[in-house]
């Protein structure tokens, strides 16, 4: 089993209470799946998605990824795993707005211990593959929503992932480009990436393998 | 990874060059007050030093001191030139000593009158003080004794008097009334204060005092013979002079190696309370520093949250932010020390001192701005790495 999770909360500081984003989520994702979770907006799907990407901590239960213990991880290890087992795509993009294309897919890279000299070639090899080939040296800003969404793909696959977190990453592109956007998930799934995909948009969803729902913080279906 | 830092740090920078000049120009300051300060004053000190100790550390300067506090007393204590060789002849372990006189006399130089000091000195005198003739020669005990009309002059009231050139043994300088024939041209490398030796005369003793028809000597230089102790010298001087004046303390005797002591004390005072004043500019450059990289850490806050979603660790970014206000402060620095070497350069050209900057200011310098850097970098630096990712990403 690649991730398991068992009942997951996370609760934010909010009034007396405090806000449960997620109430006991058990869950299991197997090495190669294509799952999609769905839910109203507050459900709960970009906290899930963001624990399971180790860029949050859940505030308790049991996460289990390739069968360690993330919630036993120091920051330090958290940054590998995130560095080396998980790519992120998000709505936003989240490009580094002045850096080039190449700079932007290489930076997950000086961050592992890439030897320089192989960064460009890596990142140029990903850029083609998404079909940037021609744009290496421009910034973001100079390019449609789903040219820059296809560089915040080449950034998550530039180190290998296990895991590609995609957290509603058609909701600035139009229909068309959207369709590009799944299609490209979809064939980087059949190569054995596992892919987690949060959207409200059940065409998208109709992508994957497996699709979870969520509502207040549980899995309804 | 430490090369990345510098990449990530000059990208950053590059975005905000006038900021990031702004910022900096208080550690600027900061930099080159300190290097420059540094510099001058220990050239500076080093020279009135050397100019000060250049006769030797067994002279003392016995002077009545009363000519520069007007007392109540209606006649001031001289003493005359017979006193003088008795001071040689009744304390023991005077090796030599010679009445100074100070006059001034008005001249004409370059259509302008001007005030030049006088000073009247025995033969012996140069030996003792040892000044630099740079062409001519002193005057003989013979040409003295005789009252030769002859004269040494300053370097500079030569030039302004004669233009530099010209060879010596024609040029007469006229002394109210009275042309003296100028031998020798002298330097002086001090030249601050009314006494620039390099603008003025040195003359035969009593060769004007006599035509004045005054024998009043206010001021005397000692040697003590080797060997002899200079403190102990100081008190016998002191005594005698008390003697001769009834009891008044109306004389100083004061020793070269105390007028050095007082120099090393002033000049110190005078860097201490200057350095202090730079220090302040660093300190309140650093706060200038960290203040634009509070402004950068949240402007950049969703950079930090990428960073962290692909891979950096808090250290990676703690060290990125500490690195951008390095570099800030390192570049205040290289322009500080930079500005410093400019304007020592011009001191030392204006001013004729044998003054550079040393590698220990320089290093100093660099030292500061990395100080800087790090202490009032750290701060914001650590808030950037704390931030959580989640919210870093959803910053706007």
């Amino acid at each position: 089993m690649l991730i398991e999770t068992e009942d997951l909360t996370k609760v934010y500081p909010m009034g007396k209470e405090g806000f449960a984003a997620l109430n006991g989520i058990s869950l299991s994702i197997e090495r190669g799946e294509f799952l999609a979770v769905m839910g109203p907006s507050g459900s709960g799907k970009s906290t899930l998605m963001n624990i399971i990407g180790c860029l949050d901590s859940p505030t308790s239960g049991k996460y289990l990824l390739e069968g360690e213990d993330v919630g036993a991880k120091s920051d330090l290890e958290l940054a590998g795993i995130r560095n080396q087992k998980i790519g992120f795509a998000f709505q936003s993009f989240n490009l580094l707005p002045r850096a080039t294309l190449i700079e932007n897919v290489t930076l997950p890279l000086s961050y592992s211990r890439v030897p320089r000299r192989q960064r460009a070639q890596k990142a140029e090899e990903i850029l083609q593959r998404v079909g940037l080939e021609t744009k290496f040296n421009q910034t973001p800003t100079e390019l449609s929503g789903g040219e820059q969404q296809r560089v915040a793909l080449a950034r998550a696959l530039v180190n290998n992932p296990v895991i590609i977190c995609a957290d509603e990453p058609t909701g600035n592109l139009d229909t068309a480009t959207s369709r590009e956007i799944m299609e490209m998930l979809s064939e980087l799934n059949k190569d054995g990436t596992t892919i987690i995909l949060v959207t409200h948009d059940s065409e998208n969803a109709s992508y994957a393998k497996r699709i979870i729902t969520l509502r207040d913080g549980r899995i309804v279906r | 990874m430490l090369i990345e830092y510098i990449l990530f740090s000059l990208k950053s920078l590059r975005q905000y060059k006038l900021r990031a000049f702004l910022t900096v120009l208080g550690v600027m300051i900061g930099v080159f007050s300190i290097v420059a300060i540094i510099t001058i004053g220990q050239g500076g000190k080093e020279l009135i030093l050397s100019e000060l100790g250049r006769g030797g550390t067994n002279l003392i300067v016995a002077h009545s001191n009363q000519i520069m506090m007007e007392t109540r007393q209606d006649k001031l204590d001289y003493l005359t030139e017979d006193q003088v060789r008795a001071m040689k002849r009744d304390i023991p372990g005077i090796e030599d000593v010679a009445p100074e006189y100070f006059l001034s006399t008005t001249m004409k130089v370059r259509g302008e009158h001007k005030l030049i000091p006088v000073l009247e000195v025995p033969a012996n005198w140069f030996e003792m003080w040892k000044l630099d003739i740079v062409r001519g020669r002193i005057f003989t005990e013979h040409e003295v004794k005789s009252s030769q009309k002859v004269g040494i002059i300053g370097r500079d009231l030569f030039n302004s008097l004669f233009g530099g050139s010209k060879a010596l043994g024609h040029q007469d300088v006229e002394v109210e009334g009275t042309y003296f024939r100028v031998i020798g041209i002298m330097t002086y490398k001090l030249k601050l204060g009314p006494w620039d030796l390099n603008n003025a005369l040195i003359l035969p003793s009593s060769a004007l005092q006599r035509l004045l028809g005054a024998d009043e000597i206010y001021e005397v230089l000692i040697r003590a013979k080797d060997g002899v102790s200079v403190p102990i010298l100081k008190e016998r001087i002191k005594r005698h002079l008390l003697k001769l004046f009834s009891d008044r303390e109306g004389w100083e005797v004061t020793t070269m190696d105390e007028f050095i002591q007082i120099v090393d004390k002033v000049t110190d005072i005078i860097s201490i309370v200057i350095s202090s004043i730079a220090a302040i500019s660093l300190v309140v450059g650093g706060i200038g520093i960290m203040n634009i990289m509070l402004v950068t850490v949240r402007e950049r806050t969703r950079e930090v949250g990428i960073r962290k979603a692909v891979g950096a660790t808090r250290q990676n970014i703690l060290y990125q932010f500490l690195t951008e206000s390095l570099m800030l402060c390192l570049f205040g620095g290289i322009i500080g020390i930079g500005a410093a070497a400019g304007v020592i350069l011009l001191i030392a050209k204006v001013m004729d001192l044998a003054i550079s900057l040393s590698g220990g200011a320089i290093l100093l310098g660099f030292t500061f701005s990395y100080l800087v850097g790090i202490f009032f970098g750290v701060y914001p630096a650590h808030l950037a790495a704390r931030l959580n990712p989640v919210e870093a990403l959803r910053y706007e």
